[in-house]
Order: structure tokens, then sequence, then C-alpha cells
């Protein structure tokens, strides 16, 4: 009998070590790769919380930067699944699978919660955040920031399942109050630097490189943090923020990327007639 | 001369008729596919129809309608072949999961013949085991002619044998049966030897390596095979063609799988005062669901589909279904997922009576836990979206499934999560491949935008859409992506051509123009998509 019971109690010792061991990292930092917001954020994207991700109504830019966050999020548990809450016709359009591959985040590893009605939304996202094998959840708010009161409580409860499911949750929409959320950043895309080059063949390297996407990322509020602004670059290949001023290769839109007034220029046909023209 | 002699000795060991001989069905049914595709579809009689497979990286023919054959159309040709030589064709991807659950269709229908059916998806075939049946019909001709009768109005071509051996009744329903005249053998060894010598050898139901073997040796026909002796056949050919000569003759067993199907359980519960208010119902409910979930762990079975259901006083009936993504019987789940149907049940005047019913069951061993006393992570993904689905309708728990189609709109499919078969792989671009850039946000439908472009055939250099203006910085394109030319009506879309727009404050889109400009379309400018 005696026996029996020390047998219960060090396996439930054994278990409690395992559940430590594997969950250790969970309470930790996701790694921002930038100094200027490692600090900002005092040590990396806290774990385990919901953060506010707002951007314009019409861009892609705050999709983009989300997407990035859920792909090394699902780095870090890559056995896990994430959960996409969007209303069933968002204005600002559908996740598209292609351009999030082409972010580096595998389509076939996101479950969609369809749902119309922000409530519900946010009761599924609530369920979500407390679930376990869940490496994220997205939810998509819409205009329900609008009404202050329910957006106070809807940030209260995700934030409280959040810490319960031990599981990330970030919400995309557009500009909201901060209040509650462990941290708030609102994204624009940002201009290229200018094309200034006029190589005539492109490497595919610099044609890669033109296809990052480029962000202005504005962390408005951090719990324990101070607030920063940066423009930094994803790049997809290494899964890494890039700031924008360590961009070495210019990039160059000849060949494939018309400038308004070189366009002409550029066309076989339209230089033809040119030379014609001139002799 | 040793073969020849153990070829006597082995005949003289066999008796004549084999003590009580079994009696077989088999049913041939060459024109299932294309026919019920066709009554699915719901196309003409005389609509020629064909359905491919995909073999090595091409589509080759696999079965097609009596109009597409008339017209040129063969087994084993290419799509492209075919489609050049009848375009009018309607071509189909081959499923066999779904031609599977037709012949089980037919199958579960010849219940009525006999308990033990069973079919064979890659020949079309349905066999039906009458063995010990025989007294329920006058002769076994008036049985098979009621089967060929059944075939006849469903108007479906079936080509019938009965003999005492499944090998020969395969054989004589693919090469001797014509429709709706059933072939029958005797029981004897040479009525079968007599049956089935003029046979080809194809209708031993073996590899068609073999058969081009056996062509070349000059064996053409069943007879022909007979006299040869057992080593020789098997040193020559291996030994399924040995086997399966013996299955024909009744000189070895073969071991046929029949159709099962397990009947939903269910438990009921009639109440000696009927039931009305929440904390009844929930009680009731609780009680229904425990005792399920005890009966499925005993009896070691697991479902995919619960309902339940009850009986007020005044005789109206309610019932309620509860989906599952995956077959189960954790007695959490289920009362997770049914937490809620108590307050969703009118009682009015009582409940007299209630049931719960397991429905799509599947046996389940007992599962092995994790170490740490936890569950799979994907086991609790699976739970989150079955729980998911049970409050706000499974429908809206949707995966994304790559689908081979070059228009963007159409390369995705949107399916809910419950009928995702398997993961699916997205092709994920590769570190040094080029690949066209893609919007990370989709509008649909495309939006119409007015554009001011330079010329006709020019990005534009400023587009709105209502309120909204953008100046374009750069812009980079074409990329042309046209309809697809297979389609019936792929008149009414135009080509497109879609630029990837830099606006001056850099946010970055996606818009097409339709309509060529050098074929003198007109043209009109649709924003499709959101860059990152």
């Amino acid at each position: 009998m005696l026996q029996t019971v020390q047998k219960q109690q060090r396996f439930a010792n054994l278990k409690e070590q395992l559940w430590t061991e594997a969950e250790s990292h969970l309470t930790g930092r996701l790694d921002l790769d930038m100094a200027v917001l490692q600090t900002a954020t005092s040590g990396g994207l806290a774990l385990g919380r919901v953060h506010l991700v707002s951007g314009g109504p019409q861009d892609g830019a705050a999709t983009g930067f989300a997407t990035a966050i859920l792909r090394k999020l699902l780095h870090q548990n890559p056995d896990q699944a994430l959960i996409w809450c969007l209303p069933a016709m968002p204005r600002t359009g559908i996740p598209f699978a292609d351009g999030l591959a082409a972010l580096g985040l595998d389509p076939a590893r996101i479950i969609f919660v369809c749902e119309s009605h922000p409530l519900r939304a946010i009761a599924a996202s609530e369920e979500a955040l407390a679930a376990d094998g869940v490496a994220a959840v997205m939810c998509e708010y819409g205009p329900l920031a609008e009404k202050s009161d329910l957006w106070l409580k809807a940030a209260r409860r995700l934030q409280l399942a959040a810490e319960s499911g031990r599981t990330t949750g970030i919400m995309l929409g557009p500009s909201a109050p901060a209040a509650g959320f462990e941290t708030a950043w609102h994204i624009s895309p940002s201009q290229k630097p200018s094309a200034t080059g006029s190589q005539p063949i492109l490497t595919q390297k610099e044609r890669q490189q033109d296809w990052q996407p480029c962000w202005q990322a504005e962390l408005k509020h951090c719990r324990g943090g101070r607030p920063a602004k940066v423009t930094l670059y994803w790049d997809v290949h290494t899964a890494r923020f890039r700031a924008a001023s360590s961009q070495t290769i210019t990039p160059h839109y000849q060949n494939y990327v018309y400038q308004k007034h070189e366009y002409q220029a550029s066309r076989p046909k339209a230089l033809l007639s040119h030379l014609k023209q001139t002799g | 001369m040793i073969a020849n002699a153990s070829k006597i000795q082995h005949a003289s060991k066999l008796p004549e008729t084999y003590g009580p001989s079994r009696q077989l069905v088999a049913i041939y049914l060459p024109d299932l596919p294309v026919q019920y595709l066709r009554l699915a579809e719901g196309w003409a009689e005389d609509m020629p129809i064909a359905l491919y497979e995909t073999v090595k990286g091409s589509h080759i023919l696999k079965y097609m309608s009596v109009a597409a054959r008339s017209a040129g159309l063969m087994p084993s040709m290419r799509l492209t072949d075919a489609r050049a030589l009848l375009p009018s064709t309607r071509f189909r991807q081959f499923d066999l999961i779904k031609i599977r659950g037709w012949l089980q269709a037919i199958g579960r229908w010849a219940w009525r013949y006999s308990p033990v059916v069973g079919v064979d998806t890659d020949s079309l075939t349905v066999w039906i085991d009458m063995t010990g049946t025989e007294h329920f019909y006058d002769d076994s001709h008036d049985m098979l002619s009621h089967i060929a009768q059944a075939f006849h109005k469903a108007d479906l071509r079936a080509y019938i044998a009965l003999a005492p051996t499944y090998g020969a009744a395969f054989a004589l329903a693919h090469f001797k049966a014509t429709a709706g005249t059933p072939v029958v053998c005797g029981s004897e060894r040479r009525a079968i030897l007599e049956a089935v010598s003029d046979l080809p050898v194809e209708a031993l139901r073996i590899a068609p390596s073999i058969v081009s073997g056996l062509m070349k040796t000059g064996l053409r026909t069943i007879g022909n095979l007979i006299g040869i002796s057992r080593s020789a056949l098997h040193v020559r050919f291996g030994a399924e063609i040995v086997l399966r000569r013996d299955q024909m003759l009744a000189e070895a067993d073969e071991v046929l799988t029949p159709l099962t199907w397990q009947a939903p359980i269910m438990i009921t519960r009639s109440f000696y005062e009927p039931l009305a208010g929440l904390a009844p119902m929930q009680e009731m409910v609780r009680q229904l669901v425990s005792d399920m979930a005890d009966l499925l762990t005993q009896k070691q079975w697991l479902t995919r589909q619960l309902e339940i259901g009850w009986q007020r006083v005044d005789g109206t009936i309610g019932r309620r279904w509860f989906r599952l993504s995956r077959p189960r019987r954790d007695r959490l789940l289920l009362h997770r997922l049914t937490e809620k149907l108590a307050e969703e049940i009118d009682a009015e005047f009582g409940i007299e009576y209630a049931w719960i019913s397991a429905q799509k069951l599947s046996e389940g061993l007992p599962e092995t836990l994790q170490l740490d006393g936890r569950e799979q992570a994907s086991e609790s993904v699976q739970q989150l979206i079955d729980h998911l689905g049970a409050r706000l309708g499974n429908d809206k728990i949707r995966c994304l499934v790559p689908y081979a189609d070059w228009q963007p709109e159409a390369s995705m499919q949107v399916i809910a999560a419950d009928k995702a078969q398997d993961t699916y792989n997205w092709h994920m671009p590769e570190p040094e491949a080029l690949s066209a850039p893609r919007p990370v946000r989709l509008l649909s439908p495309a939006q119409e935008v007015s554009a001011v472009a330079l010329l006709p055939d020019h990005p534009p250099a400023q587009i709105r859409l209502r309120k909204q203006v953008w100046q374009i910085a750069y812009a980079s394109g074409p990329e042309r992506i046209g309809p697809r030319w297979w389609d019936v009506d792929a008149g009414k879309y135009l080509s497109r051509d879609y630029y990837r727009l830099e606006t001056d404050t850099g946010a970055r889109l996606w818009v097409y123009r339709e309509g060529l400009p050098e074929r003198g379309d007109p043209m009109r400018w649709f924003l499709h998509g959101y860059f990152a």
C-alpha cells in the first residue's frame, strides 16, 4: 500500500518535471532579431500573451508582419497548429495561400475559423488560446474595437485565456486602443529606397531582394518596455527581421520594374521606333 | 516425362466432386463508373464520358462510356490523344474511393440475397456467396434472372455468372456472359473445366506482365494451361498463376473478404414521470452521454456521429446530431460537445423518452497514453476543432487546399476542416527559386478601379478605388494570366495582365487589366490584392 502511494508520488514528480521541461520555452520571449526591437520590448515578444497588430485597411503590411510573427511562433512549436479567426468575407481581402507561402508560412498548418459575428469570433479565439496544441492564434477583430467597453473586456479575457493556455495571440485589424494588450504595433508599408542604378540585367539574388517586404513598424505600447519606430525588412529565407539600413544591395528595377518615365525606353518596339526617329 | 508423371499422380488423387460445393455469383459492372458519374452530373445519356487516372505523371484513360468507345476512345489511351479525337467528351479524374463507395452501395443492396457479399473495386465486380441459400429460390436461374432484372431496371449493364469458385465466376462474368443473360456453371470439376477452357488467360486475374509472357509462349486460353504441371508453371511464371488456376478449379481455397457493416448502437431511457426544466434536461443528456461513452469503451468502438433524440408527452420528437472530426469515444469530449444541448431542448409539457445513438462506428483499441499523462498535440487540436465546430457550425472551421489552376482566385480551395482527408502539401518557395510574386491578401471578387495609364498597354500611373486615390511610383509586370482554354465557356473570360504597383507611400497593390489592348478588347482595371 505504502509502496503504491510512493510510486504514485514519484510518477507525479516525474510528470511535473517533464511538464516544466517542455514548457520552459513557452514562457520565454520570441527573438525579434533586431537590437532596437529587442531593447524596446525588453528581450523580445512575450510568449503566452496577446499582442495587437494594427494597420491600414488598404494594404497588406500588418497582415505580412503578423504572418512573419506566426511563422516564427510555428518554428518554435513545429508540430502544433495555427488558428486564424476571421470574418467570412473580410473587407480587407481573404488571406491568400500563395502569398502566405511566399512569406514562408505553410498554409496547410493554419486552421481558419470563419465567423462573421465579432463576439463569436472573439469567443472562438478565447477557446483556441486556452486549448493545448496550438502554436498561436490570430484574430481579425474588424470594427469591434470601436465599442470601447466590449473591446476592453475582450482584451482582458483574451489575455487571461492566453496565459492559461500558454499560447500567444495576435489581434489583427484597424487602429485600436492598446490598453490590456501586452504590446501594440502599428504597421504601415514603407517605400523602398529609390532606384538609382540602371543595370540592364538583375542577378537572381537582387531580384529576390526586391520582393522582400518592407514595413515601418511602430511599437506604440509595450508592457515593461518603451515605444520604438523602425523600418524593417522580412527576410523570407532566413525567417528574420532585418533593419532597412542594413540592406546592402540596392534593389534595381530595371528590366522588370519600370519606372514611369523609363518604361517606354525599355520596350524593344518603342526603342526601335525611337531609333528610327533619331536616325 | 517427370512432369507428366506428376500430373497423372496428382489428378488421380482428386475426386470428381467435392463435398458440399460453394455457389458464388460474380456480377461485373463495366459501366458503373461512367453511369453513376452521368447520373450525378445530370448529363445526357448519349454524352461521351471518360475517366482518366494519373500514371507516372501522365493522364491515361481508364473507363469510358459506350458513346466514347464507339468514337474510338480506348482504355490506356492518353488523355491528350483522346481530347484531340473527340473534343466533346467530358473527362473526369478517376476517383477510386468514390467508385468503391458505389460498388459497396450495390454490395449492401445485394445483402437481400445472401449475408456474405463483397466487392472487387479494381475489376468493378460485386460477388455474392449464395452457398446455403439455394432453397429460397426454385432454381439458381430464377435467382440470377431476378438479379439481372434489377440491374436492367437500373439501366446498368451487368454480366452475371454463377460458379462453384470465385475464380470461375469471375472469369465467366468477365469473359463469357453477355449483358442480361447470366451464365451458370455446374459444380463438378469437369463442368468448370468445360466452361472456362476456352476463355483467355486474362480471366485468371493475373498481372499483365504474366499474361504477355503466356501469350509469347502460345498459351492463350485457360484450356492450354490445364495440362501443364504446377511445378513447370511455377518455375516459368511464378506462384501467382498456379494459385489462381487452383483457385479457379477449386483445388485451392480462396479467402474472400466480405463487406461488413456495424449497425449503430443505441441506448434508450424512458422516464417514470415527464421531465421538464433545465436541470433535469442537463442530467438527462449527461447520463445518456456517460452511458454511451461507457458502452463504446466496453465494446472498443469509436464513433463519428452521435444522435440524441427525445420524445415529448404529446408524441412529437426532437433530435440533434453531433459530428466528430475523427472517430472518438472520450467521455470528456462527448460531454463537452453536448453541454449546450440541454438549453436548446424545448421540453414543452415534458419529455417521457430519450435516446442516444452512436453512428458511423469503427473499431478502436485502447490508446497508449503519453508518459507525461497528456495527449498528443494533434489530438488536442482535433478536440478544439470538434468543439468549435459544435459551437459555430462545422462548415465554419476551414482549411486551405491547393488546387492546380493558374487563375489566382481558383488556386486555393477553402474546405471544411472535418472534410479534409489529409494534410496537403503546399509548394513552399525555395531559397534560390524564382516564383511569381503573390499578394498576402486577395480581394474576392476583384474591385474595379479607374486607372490612368500613359498608353493602353502601360502600367497605370494613378488608380482610384472609390474615394481612395493612389499615385503609383513603381510598377512591375505584366504577368499575363490567360483564361482556361479547356473550359467550355472560356470565351466569357478575358486575358489578364497583372501588374505589381508600389504607391508613393509604399503600399503595394496587385492590379490587373482585363482584355488585350492589341486585340481591341474593352479594357477594365481591377484591384485584386495587397502585397505584404
